[in-house]
C-alpha cells in the first residue's frame, strides 16, 4: 500500500469515526406524582332481625345474625365509628360486634344509637376483607309488638387513635 | 504527497464534520402528573396511569437499544413502570419497574427514525407506603449499541 493510500484510509477511518461518535444518546423527562390519603369502606350482607320466641318466665330470646365490611386505608391513626340513623325504639336493643383488621382494636359489643360509637381503633396502614359483623337484636316484653321496619347501619372512618 | 492528494484528504476531514448532523438521538415528551388517590375497599390503591407522553427514536447505522432508569429512587411501596412501545422490528420489554439502575426497554432497533411512540407509565403504591406528598423524580432515556 503506498504512503497516499495509507493517508487516505487513515483520515476515512477518522471521517466514519466522527459521524459515529454519537453512538450513545440520552434523553431526560420530569416525572411527577402523589399517593394521597386514601380511607375505603365497604359493608356486604343485608342482616334480617325478627324476635319471635321465648322461654316462659324469662325475656324473649335475642337474636343474631352477621354482614361484613371491608376496609382499605393508606393513612396513621384511623378509626371505625358506628351509627343508626334513628335510635331503637323503647326496650329493643340492636347490637353490633366490628372485627378488627390487622394491628387495630374492637371495642367489642356495642348498643347501637343515632349517635355514632367508636367500633374499631388504632388503624393504620391496612387492608382488610370480609371483616365479620355481628349483630344482636333483644327486646323486653315491655316493647310489645313491634312491626318490621328497617335501619340503616352506618360505618365511617375518621381521624382518631 | 500531490497538492491533489492534500485537497482530497481535506475534503475527507471537511466530510467528517457534516457526519453528526445523522447521529442517534432519542427524545421523550412529559407525561401527565400521575397521583394514586383511591381503592376499592379491601384492594390495594388503584394503580394511576398515563399515556400521554411519546418517544422518538434516530438510529444511525449500529442496531440500538433503549434503556431506562430513575435519578431519584421511589418511596418504599411505590412503583413507577414504563413501557415503550418498539419500532418497527424491534421488541418492547413491556412495563419494566424502573429503578436506579438502567434497564432494557426496547431492543434490537435498526436504523431508521422512529416517531410517535408511546409511553405509558404507571404508578402503584401499596397501603404500606403511606400518603406521598407531590414529587418529582426524572426518567433518563439512553441509547446504547445492542450487541
Amino acid at each position: 500500500m503506498s504512503r497516499y493510500t495509507k493517508i487516505t484510509a487513515g483520515v476515512l477511518a477518522l471521517a466514519i469515526t466522527a459521524g459515529t461518535l454519537h453512538a450513545q444518546s440520552s434523553a431526560n423527562q420530569t416525572v411527577t406524582y402523589e399517593v394521597q390519603t386514601i380511607n375505603q369502606i365497604a359493608v356486604t350482607g343485608s342482616p334480617s332481625l325478627t324476635i319471635t320466641t321465648a322461654t316462659a318466665g324469662s325475656q324473649p330470646t335475642e337474636v343474631t345474625a352477621t354482614g361484613s365490611y371491608a376496609i382499605t386505608v393508606n393513612d396513621t391513626a384511623r378509626k371505625i365509628t358506628i351509627g343508626l340513623n334513628s335510635d331503637m325504639p323503647t326496650d329493643v336493643t340492636l347490637t353490633a360486634t366490628l372485627a378488627a383488621p390487622t394491628g387495630a382494636t374492637s371495642a367489642g359489643a356495642l348498643t347501637l344509637s343515632s349517635t355514632a360509637q367508636d367500633a374499631v381503633t388504632g388503624i393504620t396502614c391496612v387492608i382488610g376483607s370480609a371483616l365479620n359483623i355481628a349483630y344482636a337484636l333483644d327486646a323486653t316484653v315491655e316493647a310489645g309488638v313491634v312491626a318490621s321496619a328497617n335501619k340503616t347501619v352506618t360505618l365511617t372512618i375518621v381521624a382518631g387513635p | 504527497m500531490r497538492p491533489s492528494h492534500w485537497c482530497a484528504v481535506a475534503a475527507l476531514l471537511a466530510a467528517s464534520r457534516l457526519l453528526p448532523a445523522q447521529s442517534n438521538s432519542i427524545s421523550l415528551t412529559a407525561p401527565g402528573q400521575l397521583t394514586v388517590s383511591t381503592a376499592f375497599a379491601g384492594s390495594q390503591p388503584v394503580t394511576s396511569t398515563d399515556q400521554t407522553a411519546r418517544c422518538a427514536v434516530t438510529v444511525v447505522g449500529a442496531r440500538m437499544k433503549i434503556t431506562g432508569y430513575l435519578d431519584t429512587p421511589m418511596p418504599a411501596g411505590v412503583t413507577l413502570t414504563l413501557s415503550i412501545a418498539a419500532p418497527t422490528g424491534a421488541v418492547s420489554l413491556g412495563a419494566v419497574t424502573l429503578t436506579g439502575s438502567a434497564q432494557d426497554l426496547v431492543r434490537y432497533i435498526d436504523a431508521g427514525t422512529y416517531t410517535g411512540l408511546t409511553a405509558t407509565f404507571a404508578l402503584t403504591a401499596t397501603v404500606s407506603a403511606g400518603v406521598t406528598p407531590y414529587t418529582s423524580s426524572h426518567v433518563i432515556l439512553t441509547l446504547t449499541v445492542d450487541p
